[in-house]
């Protein structure tokens, strides 16, 4: 085997992974890579040494999960960022019942007037004061 | 991630890998800094991604890094920047080893790095960077043999 052929195989040694018993023969003969398994070695360690300098984190990851709202301080807003659905959506979807809630009453004045014309249609003479009992005075007219 | 002391406890454990990981894929403490926030951030606003049967947490955390630090590149290019940053590589390095790691290809420091540093296994590196383990083989092969050459060039300069 060449020196570019086991070129592979200097790299798994010195990885401590197998290398065919070819290889290994090459290895231990040749000169030139005995020489790239000590360099290896060699700034192996010194990468490790550079490594070694900590890098101290800057921020905290409770003050990292207050600003991305998952702190225990703002739980709405950690729901709010947990939510898997679309935020929008659902903020539309609470608008649209907000919006059929507060339309009720008036739905509710409107049958009302709705039912005083009929009566007054069908010359009923009690005034309106609510939809049941009209009701009954209307079918109680057939 | 509901319970801060968890998360505390997880960052404290695992934020200077992964720091450290960026700063050799992006050569820019800054940007790497803020990557490494990001990582931390996605697992903990969705934490039921991270499947222990797949991968330790370390490892997945690597993976968030590697996927922050990609996004980063695709709008520095989209941006018209080159997504290196030159000014570090050529001032703010004080280790010879590392200047030198810093010139290489992104794909040389990442598996470098994470071979030398982290110590994973080759079958690791395979799983993690979703190559086969031939090519692991032949990446850190030449991921080394780049490195040594320009290291003994320079190691001859001084």
């Amino acid at each position: 085997m060449t020196c570019q052929e086991v070129a592979v195989f200097v790299t798994a040694l010195y990885d401590g992974e197998n290398v065919p018993r070819a290889a290994g023969e090459h290895i231990f003969e040749c000169q030139g890579c005995r020489s790239k398994l000590k360099d290896y070695s060699e700034m192996g360690v010194d990468l490790r040494l550079a490594a070694s300098i900590q890098v101290e984190p800057t921020r905290t990851p409770t003050a990292m999960l207050d600003r991305a709202g998952c702190g225990t301080s703002r739980p709405w807003a950690f729901l709010w960022q947990r939510m898997s659905v679309p935020r929008y959506t659902v903020l539309v979807l609470l608008c649209l019942l907000a919006v059929s809630i507060a339309a009720i009453p008036l739905g509710r004045k409107q049958s009302r007037d709705g039912f005083c014309s009929v009566s007054r249609r069908m010359n009923v003479e009690r005034p309106c004061f609510g939809s049941r009992p009209r009701m009954v005075m209307i079918i109680s007219k057939f | 991630m509901e319970d801060t002391t968890e998360a505390e406890q997880i960052y404290g454990e695992h934020s200077s890998p992964i720091r450290r990981l960026l700063r050799v894929l992006i050569r820019d403490p800054a940007v790497a800094e803020d990557l490494t926030q990001e990582a931390f951030l996605h697992f903990w606003q969705r934490p039921t991604l991270f499947d222990p049967g797949r991968a330790s947490l370390r490892a997945y955390l690597f993976g968030v890094a590697r996927k922050k630090a990609s996004e980063w590149r695709r709008r520095q290019a989209a941006a018209g920047q080159t997504g290196e940053v030159v000014r570090t590589v050529e001032a703010d390095e004080p280790f010879l080893i590392t200047d030198i790691l810093n010139r290489l290809p992104c794909d040389h420091r990442e598996i470098l790095w994470l071979r030398e540093m982290e110590g994973y296994s080759y079958q690791e590196l395979a799983d993690m960077l979703q190559i086969p383990l031939g090519t692991v083989r032949s990446r850190l092969s030449s991921a080394r043999e780049h490195m040594r050459l320009v290291w003994s060039e320079r190691k001859g300069c001084l």
